[in-house]
């Protein structure tokens, strides 16, 4: 595989089996092998995608994949196994104080987990066999999903009885915060919720993000799991989803050490800033612009699929 | 690892640890690669698996609980999930 090489001059030869599996040594042989451009370049945006991401509460690979892909002249697969483990550092890093708060329900993160495994094995799966410029497509499709699910609001929320499977379960539970006091809550729909996260894990893996675009509507608005605990669950989950992804991909060898390191290391940075900020703001103006940037790269990653070129 | 909030503690624990050790591992890799010292990308490779199994270790303390509290359900469940991420290596293996 030769691929060309890309505006900022980076260049990439890959020969044969390539990163590092657990039995295979790292052949891949990027001209910039740990250069100091690459890594001052990249950590920045990283960091950057990580801040956003944080702070629209959307994990940072829906901005660093095409960040990698368009500018870095990283090969899509490479990209998005980066991304997958650079999410599992973003998830760990912000679900921590909403599992010591004990608003991450443990129970249900299992219960689902059971689905988004499966899904990422299917979706690892692809993504390593799907052709670039498909790929590229369908992640354009997803950048565009992105843009509107944050452009559109959730509805209002009712609260529900468990049913048959959540009551077999026990995935009923309560959370404690400042605004409500005590909020006791049940889980329905969980059929629906189980299929829906083999989904979710599947786009997870295929696209290297952490898939809370699928998970938190799917909990929140089917499950009618209150907010608060969805957007913390399903921040928990993505760990596990991530890592299995990154299991996969690492023995596939797209994960790279040299691209990698300076992606998640800069996600975290960016993450921990952001979740500190996103305490005291009201990021409705930047969700807009955010969702202008959304549509923009969407295009541009559909036009790149498709072969074309806009030089902007 | 009892209780609800024991497990909690517990998990909160791990994942502030594993996060931290492989970001420390990272920034010590990218000082070595930029300066163009040799080591730098070992230093990344274990910083990475610190990174990837935090998540299993945790999936690992949630079987411990379940086992505890005798809850079949989610025993089976757990080791459902346990045995998918190894399926990862297999599954790697032959793509």
């Amino acid at each position: 595989m030769r691929v060309r090489p890309c505006c900022l001059g980076l260049e990439f030869w890959a020969t044969g089996s390539t990163g590092f599996g657990f039995y295979t040594s790292c052949s891949i042989r990027a001209i910039m092998d740990y250069s100091t451009s690459f890594i001052f370049l990249t950590l920045p945006v990283a960091a950057l995608a990580g801040f956003l991401g944080a702070l629209l509460g959307i994990g940072g690979g829906v901005i660093l994949i095409p960040f990698l892909v368009l500018f870095m002249g990283v090969p899509i697969q490479y990209a998005i196994a980066a991304g997958m483990v650079a999410v599992i550092a973003t998830s760990t890093g912000s679900a921590i104080g909403y599992v010591r708060g004990g608003v991450t329900n443990l129970k249900l993160s299992m219960f689902l987990e059971a689905g988004t495994v499966a899904g990422a094995l299917i979706g690892a799966m692809l993504a390593a066999s799907l052709p670039a410029n498909v790929l590229e497509m369908l992640f354009a499709l997803v950048l565009l999903l992105c843009a509107y699910s944050m452009f559109s609001m959730m509805g209002r929320f009712r609260k529900a009885e468990n049913d048959k499977l959540a009551q077999h379960f026990e995935l009923h539970s309560h959370y404690i915060d400042a605004e409500n006091g005590r909020t006791e809550y049940g889980v329905t729909n969980s059929v629906h919720g189980l299929l829906g996260s083999v989904v979710a894990g599947c786009a997870a893996c295929l696209f290297g993000i952490g898939g809370g675009v699928i998970k938190v509507p799917l909990m929140n608005n089917v499950m009618r799991v209150p907010i608060k605990v969805a957007a913390a669950t399903s921040n928990f989950m993505i760990g596990v989803t991530a890592a299995t992804g990154a299991i996969v991909f690492m023995r596939m060898g797209y994960v790279v050490p040299e691209i990698v390191a300076p992606v998640a290391l800069g996600v975290m940075i960016g993450s921990l800033s952001g979740s500190r900020v996103s305490k005291k703001l009201k990021p409705d103006a930047l969700r807009k612009l955010f969702v202008i940037l959304l549509i923009y790269v969407g295009i541009k990653m559909a036009l790149k699929g498709a072969g074309v070129d806009l030089g902007i | 690892m009892r209780t609800r909030e024991q497990l909690e503690h517990g998990i909160s624990l791990v994942m502030a640890f594993g996060v931290g050790i492989s970001g420390l591992l990272l920034a010590l890799s990218l000082v070595y690669g930029a300066m163009g010292m040799a080591g730098g990308k070992q230093l990344a490779v274990v910083g990475i698996l610190f990174l990837v199994s935090t998540p299993i270790v945790r999936v690992f303390m949630c079987l411990h609980h379940f086992t505890l509290q005798k809850d079949w359900r989610y025993i089976a469940l757990t080791v459902w999930v346990l045995l998918a991420m190894a399926l990862g290596i297999v599954v790697g293996a032959t793509g």
